[in-house]
């Protein structure tokens, strides 16, 4: 047993080192289908199994490279769906499960949790209400205005942690009380008292007729203020809307059942004017001080706590029911009954135990925990492990991953005394990417973030290799940051505006080219807003994102779809005229149509429209659609719309092809999904997905354009010029709600997800005391904490992304990077006040705890003045594929050629051919006028004379036809006689009519026509004569009484064929001759014209 | 005859180009070779369809009941048989005798006791095992088998299971048994090209093609060429035709649609898919194609889903009276009645026997035989029955299929169907092959298509023990990386053969990313220097389809096409004006005006001109409705059944809860069956719960506010004079109200019913005098007194001047002026259609605040508000057509990609 741990830091060479261990271990002897490799991403499984190719022939491991697609490279996922396949019959489970992609498990799932909710919701309608957890999940334009939440989606949160950490529907019902005692310890809940809502009511209308009466005595007849009165001339107005507010608050409050609490709340502190405050005064105190205790308010706190994880559990349920009678499976399934495999099954762990010797994980940081538990159960079986990976860089927290669990495990690891003896731990510490400023920069930076203790530096800092020292010299550090009239916060638009700009003006002067440069973002507001900007100055652009139908080729598309499938959509036929400029009816359609005088004149239209001459290709389209998949409907249409052409003269045509792309691959999308649901497949529901479908083109990786894209989204690319937009301080938020998973003290790496377990605290509307009790607990702590890690981490990927310049762009001198330093002033509130991570001057930059600053460049942008002025352009680049060697159109004859394969068979038969002689009788009539399966029969005769008869002893012979009588199934219709019948005539018939021939059956023959089409096919039989002369043969199984016509009918065209077949291979036949043995006859054919 | 054999050669071409013509020689592959001595030792046989087999299988598994099966037997039976059929075809194909012995591992065991009870039809494995045991018991006996050589690309040994010892046997029986030791050396030229897209890759490749003048040129095509062959089209090329079989086809689909109308619950897009469905291409060519419905059953049935989403609601009952009262129809309606019974009564999914799936599939049968005479989809589509029947057979008659099993043997009866792109074309220019085994460059130019990496096989994988089980019960296993190395080997040695190889792959496919073919490597290993990496090779062989483009035009690699920058052609700026003028159109007026159509001559004249006056739809399967549409209609309807099951039953005071939902779920399946599909249980309890509430809430104000509902859902037709400035105008106006009601006095009341997620629109339009239907509901029963109100349904609220209906105090509609209101607009709108002059107010209104049908809503109602506000300040009115839910956006120039 022997485990190897990789700590690699970004760009430090991570999967060459992989490959280069892989390749030596099979040097060593391992072999290839001994491996278990995994990676991340499908994409990343591909790269590792071509560099771990490449390695191998590098190293002329020629044997190890031709085997390597017999090792298992992949993803998690995928090696867990091959185990769980192969192993399904020890599982007891199907051995041919639909595994659902993401976007399915996301609809099943919540189809599941739907009907788990439906009849809870109306039940806890009212609680639901009370708490304001009865929003609506789709409903986000609502979201702010009214601050509910929607009950289902934290059913979902729930649900979802469940499952990734192994918690079982019984653990999450287990949850509720301990959620509730936890929460109601950390609020220091009072015990329940009594309920005085009733009491507060009632003294609310009280109070509320006393301040109408003061607004009243407050104003003069006509309503205007005047001094005096209870209240201020200057306050009336004010207090006037908060009358109306009261008035609406208390109208809310009498419907007693379905009140929220926020608005007893909201009278205690609400942001009344001080006459209403006054107003309210004692009430507002007496409802503040006694509403913890309330105890109606305590009980929905319990139960929505209990509802939503006993919904949860429910849900689990029911999706595993649903899953399992349609066969499906996800993701998350699949590695649990792998992992289950290998934990209950001896027989699957022996059977892995000596199938697999070499177990690599690669990026281990970002594995989930269920990942995490297969991959230790997999390391208890199999003996040499390699792990590479890079805790800095587990951003995907939001995906399951958990970190701190990743971390323990790897401490344990590395402390050795685990089942999987001693750790070999390496760090690697070569930056093979950035140049030596930047590299400097990020070992200031992220050392005193991961290692505020200076302990475990080695697998933070990275040093220039000496083969890069001098290529690696310099580097630039760039500060962009935006300045402002006001005090103001720098908003999206205007952050996104200094980025733009800049880039553009390095562009302009060719600092940077748009190729090699990305904008790292943390939000998808951040990327739209940078997107929009950078498109206004005429920057190529990578990651833009619109809707699919928001373009003219795919409503091209979509219109030419419509129509063809159904002629009578006048709709989708106007629409393509519309769209189509060169469409015979595109200026003046609207005219036409309305000249038109009647229906009639309409209809005629219309169909003078479907004629044109654009409209060729889909007439044709409609044609053969019949026998189309839905992705062959796609490329059809595209063709048809000559769009390949049309977008050469439209802007962007790499993106426009894009949009073809992708639409071919909604195509194949929802073909699959419908497979994985057992819905048939049309192209009438491929048209009602297209009418549907929200999602855009991927942009992402368009050639000669600035990325722009999430940090997560660049995780392992690179490129020479990076701007990371940073934001200000984040705001602190509130913890104090969600869902949390508890690991146990000690962690045993052979079990590591045993005795976790979940909490679920809701948000809801509390005192203020206890909202400050619950931001200090310890669940908020963690999240909190766990927040901030993720945030080094991402900060950390971010940052190590590019080669030569990295920019900072930024909102000010404050910035989100002083938050990932935590308690550098030494006043122990884990806040740091007023210091910086990272400051800058003119022209360097300081970071924190560092004694030399770096040489940097500094340019401040006022961001107001920048967006009053007019963005410039960079000039237009044409792309050099809008070149084109073909018209718009295909003009002329365009109709298929002849097909490049033919069959003898299917050449037609003509009398012109030649002529068919009177039939010779050669023995007894075998069937008359066909039996019932003489089709069948037919195959069994012409089996037996495809036989070397005259070579075969007659026990053979026998033997031969009645073995071919059973296979054909007609030992019924005929007896073995019949065939031995037939045979023996037409040996007697040779040796008579052609003594001495050799007889040569099924020969190939093939042939290339004058127009260049190839047949291929076998011949029945070939006479060779002893002069040298060639007889062709072919047996047909007629039965009818009309041998000559039948033969001239069918068969002259075949035979004809042949002939030429022959005569160009040199051997043309002198003779031919249709043999009938059913009828016992011969038949001579006799061509005209045949070559020799 | 001389035999070429290659482990990799099955379906290979064995013609030469050049060589005219050839008999006596061929080249194949395994399956080739087993043919080929099958029909020399008379041991050929009709194909058993692979389905039956699993279902063979399925029977055998079942009666053996071995306990490491029957878990996962019992889950998946059909699943489990195929998987199981598939490891026992492996174990044979490599020798093994699969016979019961003691101490077997689990998987080896199963098969082996399966295998004793098994009454199988043999497959490919067995025809293999077949052969060489008679060709061994045959060793004593020769048996001439007219086979001169055997030339093999590998030798024999390095084959896997029976291989080597099929061939020896040949080698015994007097075939010349070769090996090929030719070993390619050659180090052909690389040109590695890599297109963003598959467009761009089609393009380099067919101008590749299109440019060499004649010169020949060998095409391996290891992915399909579809989008290369239409390339090539346009550039007067034949088309290489390479193109997968699949499911998904028409001709595979028609059973797996039929059988989802046929099982409850029955859901109507998938209804409207099947009555939409087109089978056959029209007998002339100004006609639409043949449905497997006709037309005249297809066309009415979509209408009555278009007004009832559901079936057996009297829209989809009035199609069968009214083709009943036509003598000329009865064929249509002998469909229609087959049709309406399969879907109002379909099975239920715990009743899936062999017996009342055999009887609904009866009619698909006959009509497919009664259509398909000779069209291959058609005669596919019927064999597919065939053979779902034939697996019926072998299931017992008391056996209930799960829904499951039934689409997996759906599935498995229809296999995979070809392409109708499959069709290579005629053409001297170059030979195609599809597999890089297959290639025969002797020296040449060769176009590698498509050099993406491949899916690994998915052989059968045995561990250690099993391997040992196995070889102890006669097999020859292979390992894995051997059976790699096979077809690599082969691979490699065919691609060394040319002279230059010219690659073009794209990067992306269908938006995922592809990998190079695993060949490009072990070529790239060939020319590396010392020292470098085959990384580093490949990249330096790249090279981008742009830099193709050079002054003198396009070439690669020796190919040469003229090209020119077409010049572009920007999309025509939106109108600032979406107005369009044309001559007059006089005839442009309404044959009879419903309030909807009102409401669009008012919104917007283009909606109206569009829908009404030109009569531009979209196909009517489009328009069988969903979401608040659906359910307003359901509602409306539990309205109407309630209030005249009151009247029958002289019930008296509003119905009970219990009969609200009683009469709603009666009505569902007709009105919106798509509620009861699976997946909408939370929209079918909300809506539902909704629905009660707020009816009880409508019946019982009504009743407390004095209010006698007098009739539903009535029917008018009044005369409406609109003085046009051409003269007048008299038209129907006809509508339906949806509640009548009156008070003690007999004063009436109309009441409208509204369906909506927009509570504030209903009120505000009625606060504002802007309750235009409600006006023309009144106008209808001319009757000074009549007052009028909305309910809004999933609110639970009247909209009323009426104290006790609406508590808000609203005032009083002034009808008259509403409805005078609206007859200026209609007349005015009219007019100007007429003079042709169409303009599209509503959509007008965003374009003059620089806005879009994409506009958020909260924006756009801002920005009508505003309108609106400016218009009443001129006592004029804005309606908004909702340009974000109208179909015409495309036509009136609002939407459009000005990019
Ligand atoms: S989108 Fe708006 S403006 Fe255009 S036709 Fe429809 S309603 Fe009129």
């Amino acid at each position: 047993m022997s485990f190897t741990l990789i700590n690699a830091s970004a760009g430090s060479g991570k999967t060459y080192t992989l490959t280069r261990l892989l390749a030596e271990r099979l040097e060593e002897g391992l072999d290839p289908s001994q491996v278990i490799a995994t990676t991340f991403t499908v994409k990343a499984a591909d790269e590792l199994s071509q560099r771990v190719r490449s390695t191998l022939l590098d190293r002329q491991q020629v044997e190890a490279a031709r085997g390597i697609d017999s090792a298992l490279i992949s993803t998690v996922n995928s090696v867990a769906g091959r185990l769980v396949t192969e192993y399904a019959l020890d599982a007891g489970i199907s051995p041919d499960v639909q595994v659902l992609d993401d976007t399915t498990q996301k609809a099943t799932f919540a189809a599941a949790i739907d009907r788990t909710t439906a009849a809870a919701g109306v039940r806890w309608a009212a609680m639901l209400a009370r708490t304001e957890h009865d929003g609506d999940e789709k409903d986000t334009g609502f979201a702010f205005a009214h601050r509910k939440q929607a009950w289902r989606g934290r059913v979902k949160d729930v649900a979802d942690t469940a499952r990734t950490n192994l918690l079982s529907a019984e653990d999450l019902r287990a949850a509720a009380p301990a959620s509730w005692e936890e929460f109601r310890a950390a609020a220091h809940l009072p015990e329940p008292g009594e309920d005085l809502r009733g009491r507060w009511l009632h003294e609310l209308g009280q109070r509320i007729g006393d301040f109408a009466q003061d607004i009243q005595a407050s104003v003069d007849e006509s309503g205007d203020p005047v001094k005096g009165g209870p209240i201020a001339p200057r306050s009336v107005n004010k207090a006037r809307t908060d009358l109306e507010a009261l008035r609406r608050t208390e109208r809310t409050l009498r419907d007693r059942d379905r009140a929220p609490w926020s608005s007893w709340l909201r009278l205690a502190g609400g942001t009344f004017g001080a006459p209403a405050k006054k107003a309210l005064e004692p009430l507002a105190a007496e409802i503040e001080e006694g509403f913890a205790q309330n105890p109606a308010w305590q009980q929905d706190l319990q139960d929505l706590i209990a509802l939503v994880l006993d919904v949860a559990a429910e849900s689990l349920e029911a999706y595993e029911t649903y899953k399992r009678e349609l066969g499906l499976i996800d993701f998350i399934d699949q590695e649990v009954r792998a992992l289950r495999l290998l934990q209950e099954s001896p027989r699957v762990r022996a059977s892995i135990a000596s199938r697999f010797r070499l177990l690599a994980v690669d990026e281990f940081q970002d594995t989930s925990p269920i990942q995490l538990a297969l991959f230790l159960e997999l390391s208890q079986l199999i003996e040499d492990k390699i792990w590479v990976g890079d805790p800095k860089q587990a951003i995907y927290g939001f995906r399951d991953a958990d970190p701190r669990l990743m971390r323990d495990i790897i401490d344990a690891l590395e402390g050795g005394g685990t089942v999987f003896g001693t750790g070999e731990v390496q760090n690697l510490s070569h930056s093979w990417r950035s140049q030596k400023l930047l590299v400097d920069f990020s070992n200031a930076v992220f050392a005193p973030v991961f290692a505020p203790d200076g302990e475990g530096l080695e697998r933070i800092t990275l040093s220039i290799p000496a083969p890069r020292e001098s290529a690696a010299g310099s580097g630039m550090l760039e500060v962009w940051e935006a300045t402002k009239n006001d005090r103001r916060a720098v908003s999206a638009q205007k952050h996104a505006a200094m980025i733009a700009e800049q880039i553009r003006q390095r562009i302009d002067q060719g600092a940077f080219t748009p190729g090699s440069t990305a904008v790292l973002v943390r939000s998808n507001a951040q990327r739209a807003s940078v997107v929009a900007a950078l498109q206004e100055r005429g920057v190529p652009t990578a990651g833009a994102a619109h809707p699919l139908l928001a373009t003219r080729e795919a409503q091209m598309v979509r219109a030419a779809l419509a129509v063809t499938l159904d002629g009578s959509d006048t709709l989708a036929l106007t629409e393509l005229v519309t769209l189509l400029d060169d469409h015979g009816a595109h200026q003046d359609w609207f005219a036409q149509l309305t000249a038109a005088p009647d229906r009639d004149a309409r209809r005629a239209v219309f169909a003078s429209w479907w004629d044109d001459d654009v409209l060729s290709g889909l007439r044709e389209v409609r044609r053969a659609c019949i026998g189309f998949t839905p992705v062959e409907m796609i490329s059809a249409l595209i063709d048809a719309l000559d769009l390949p052409q049309r977008i050469k003269r439209w802007s962007g045509q790499g993106a426009r092809r894009r949009t073809l792309d992708a639409l071919r691959a909604l195509a194949h999308e929802t073909t699959e999904r419908r497979r994985a649901e057992g819905s048939p497949i049309t192209l009438t529901g491929l048209r009602s997905e297209l009418d549907a479908w929200e999602e855009g083109p991927d942009l992402s990786a368009l050639p000669d354009a600035v990325w722009v894209g999430t940090v997560h989204g660049a995780k392992g690319l690179e490129w020479d010029h990076v701007i990371t937009y940073l934001g200000g301080p984040p705001k602190e938020r509130d913890h104090s709600s969600g869902v949390l998973v508890a690991s146990p003290g000690a962690l045993d790496v052979t079990a590591p997800l045993s005795g976790r377990s979940l909490r679920f605290w809701p948000k809801v509307a509390a005192p203020g005391e206890v909202v400050a009790d619950l931001a200090t607990s310890a669940f908020a702590t963690r999240r909190r904490d766990a927040e901030a890690e993720e945030s080094g981490r991402v900060h950390y990927v971010a940052l190590t992304r590019a080669a030569r310049t990295s920019v900072l762009a930024v909102p000010g001198a404050a910035t989100v990077l002083d938050s990932l330093i935590q308690d550098v002033d030494g006043t122990g509130d884990g806040m740091q006040d007023g210091v910086h991570l990272v400051s800058w001057s003119d022209d360097e930059i300081a970071v924190h705890g560092t004694a030399a600053p770096l040489p940097a460049t500094v340019t401040a942008v006022n961001v107001d003045e920048l967006l009053e002025e007019e963005p410039q352009r960079l000039p237009p680049s044409g792309d050099p594929l809008a070149a084109s060697d073909v018209p718009l159109r295909p003009s002329g004859e365009t109709s298929a050629r002849v097909t490049g394969r033919f069959q003898a068979s299917a050449v037609g038969s003509d009398d012109a051919l030649g002529e068919v002689l009177e039939p010779q009788s050669i023995g007894p009539v075998l069937v008359h006028g066909g039996g019932q399966r003489w089709e069948r029969v037919g195959e069994a005769v012409h089996a037996y004379l495809a036989l070397p008869l005259e070579h075969l002893s007659a026990q053979q012979r026998t033997a031969a036809a009645e073995r071919l009588l059973q296979r054909w199934v007609v030992t019924r219709t005929v007896g073995a006689q019949v065939l031995l019948d037939a045979g023996e005539a037409w040996a007697r018939f040779l040796a008579a009519e052609f003594p001495g021939a050799e007889q040569l059956t099924e020969q190939p023959i093939t042939w290339w026509n004058e127009d260049s089409q190839v047949m291929e096919g076998w011949i029945d039989t070939l006479l060779r004569l002893p002069d040298g002369s060639i007889v062709l043969v072919d047996h047909k199984t007629y039965p009818g009484d009309d041998p000559v016509g039948h033969v001239r009918r069918e068969y002259l065209g075949q035979m004809a064929t042949y002939a030429r077949a022959l005569a160009a291979s040199g051997t043309a036949p002198d003779r031919i001759l249709v043999h009938l043995p059913l009828r016992g006859q011969v038949v001579e054919v006799r061509l005209h014209d045949v070559v020799r | 005859m001389q035999i070429e054999f290659g482990w990799s050669l099955d379906g290979t071409s064995w013609a030469d180009a050049g060589s005219g013509g050839a008999s006596g020689q061929v080249r194949m592959g395994p399956r080739g070779l087993v043919a080929l001595l099958q029909t020399r030792l008379a041991l050929t046989r009709p194909s058993v369809d692979p389905a039956v087999r699993i279902a063979q299988y399925a029977s055998a598994i079942s009666a053996a009941r071995h306990e490491w099966v029957h878990d996962s037997f019992d889950v998946d039976p059909w699943a489990t048989a195929a998987t199981m059929l598939h490891w026992r075809d492996a174990a044979v194909a490599a020798g093994a005798r699969l016979r019961p012995a003691p101490g077997l591992p689990a998987r080896i065991d199963a098969l082996c006791a399966i295998e004793e009870v098994a009454e199988l039809s043999p497959g490919a494995a067995d025809d293999l095992r077949e052969l060489v045991e008679l060709l061994e018991s045959l060793s004593a006996d020769p048996w001439p088998l007219g086979i001169d050589e055997i030339r093999c690309q590998e030798s024999p040994e390095t084959l896997p299971g029976m291989w080597p010892r099929l061939l020896r046997l040949l080698a015994g029986a007097g075939v010349d048994v070769v090996t090929a030791h030719d070993a390619q050396s050659g180090r052909p030229e690389l040109v590695l090209v890599e297109a963003d897209d598959e467009w761009a890759a089609a393009e380099t490749a067919a101008r590749f093609l299109a440019g060499r003048d004649g010169e020949p040129v060998h095409v391996l095509a290891t992915e399909d060429t579809v989008l290369l062959d239409q390339e090539l089209r346009r550039r007067g090329q034949a088309a290489i035709g390479v193109a997968g079989a699949s499911a998904n086809r028409t001709s595979l689909q028609i059973l797996p649609l039929y059988l989802s109308i046929a099982i409850a619950p029955v859901d109507v897009q998938q209804l409207g898919a099947f009555l939409d469905l087109r089978v056959l291409d029209a007998p002339e060519t100004d006609r639409e194609p043949i449905g497997l419905v006709p037309s005249r059953v297809r066309r009415r049935f979509l209408d009555a889903l278009a007004a009832e989403p559901g079936t057996g609601g009297p829209a989809w009952e009035a199609v069968l009276t009214e083709l009943a009262a036509d003598p000329e129809e009865a064929a249509a309606l002998e469909i229609a009645r087959e049709i309406s019974a399969l879907v109002t009564d379909p099975i239920s999914p715990d009743q899936l026997t062999p017996a009342r799936l055999r009887a609904a599939t009866s009619w698909l049968g006959t009509r497919l035989r009664a259509l398909g005479q000779g069209d291959p989809g058609l005669v596919r589509a019927g064999a597919h029955l065939q053979t779902f029947l034939e697996v019926l057979d072998t299931l017992g008659e008391d056996h209930v299929l799960r829904p499951r099993e039934l689409s997996q043997i759906v599935e498995s009866a229809g296999g995979r169907a070809g392409s109708p792109f499959a069709r290579p074309e005629a053409t001297s220019a170059w030979t195609a092959c599809t597999r890089p085994a297959q290639l025969r460059a002797d020296g040449g130019d060769v176009l590698w298509w498509g050099a993406d990496r491949q899916d690994a096989q998915t052989g059968v994988t045995w561990d250690p023990l099993e391997i040992t089980a196995l070889e102890g019960l006669g097999a020859v296993l292979l390992d894995p990386a051997a059976l790699a190395a096979l077809e690599t080997d082969a691979g490699l040695r065919a691609l060394l053969g040319a002279g230059r190889l010219i690659v073009v792959r794209t990067r992306t496919r269908t938006e995922q990313a592809t990998a190079p073919h695993s060949l490009l490597a072990h070529l790239a290993a060939d020319r590396a220097e010392a020292g470098e990496d085959v990384a580093k090779v490949l990249a330096r062989h790249l090279v981008d389809p742009r830099e193709a483009l050079g002054p003198e035009g396009w070439s690669l690699a020796g190919s040469r096409r003229e090209v020119r920058v077409p010049p572009p052609a920007p999309p025509v700026a939106r109108p600032d004006d979406l107005t369009k003028q044309v001559d007059p159109a006089p005839h442009l007026v309404p044959q009879a005006l419903s309030y909807s159509q009102a409401e669009n001559l008012l919104g917007c004249r283009q909606k109206w001109t569009y829908r009404t006056g030109l009569g531009i739809r979209p196909a009517s399967v489009a328009s069988v409705p969903s979401g608040n549409q659906m359910i307003g209609t359901l509602v409306h309807a539990v309205v109407e059944e309630l209030v005249n099951e009151g009247t029958e039953r002289g019930r008296t005071g509003p119905p009970s809860a219990a009969d609200i939902e009683r009469t709603l779920d009666a009505l569902l399946p007709q009105l919106a069956s798509e509620l009861l599909l699976p997946g909408r249980e939370v929209e079918l309890t909300t809506m539902r719960e909704t629905s009660v509430r707020s009816l009880e809430e409508f019946f019982t104000r009504l009743a407390d506010a004095g209010l006698v509902i007098t009739s539903v859902e009535s029917r008018f037709e009044e005369p409406l004079t609109l003085h046009l400035r051409r003269g007048d105008l008299e038209v129907p106006f006809l509508g339906f109200r949806d509640v009548l009601a009156e008070d003690a006095s007999g004063r009436p009341t109309v009441i409208d019913l509204k369906w909506t997620a927009a509570a504030k629109k209903y009120p505000e339009l009625f606060d504002a005098g802007e309750a235009l239907q409600l006006a023309s509901y009144a106008w209808s029963l001319h009757d000074d007194s009549a007052d009028v109100g909305y309910f809004l349904l999933k609110q639970g609220e009247f909209v009323s001047a009426n104290p006790a209906l609406d508590p808000h105090g609203r005032p009083t509609l002034d009808i008259a002026k509403a409805w005078s209101m609206t007859t200026e607009g209609i007349t005015e709108a009219l007019d100007a259609i007429g003079e042709g002059t169409v303009s599209a107010q509503s959509g007008q209104i965003l374009r003059d605040a620089g806005q879009d049908p994409g506009t958020p809503r909260q924006t756009a109602k801002k920005t009508y508000a505003a309108a609106q506000e400016s218009a009443r300040a001129e006592g004029g009115i804005v309606v908004d057509a909702r340009c974000d839910f109208c179909d015409f956006s495309l036509l009136c120039g609002l939407r459009g990609d000005a990019s």
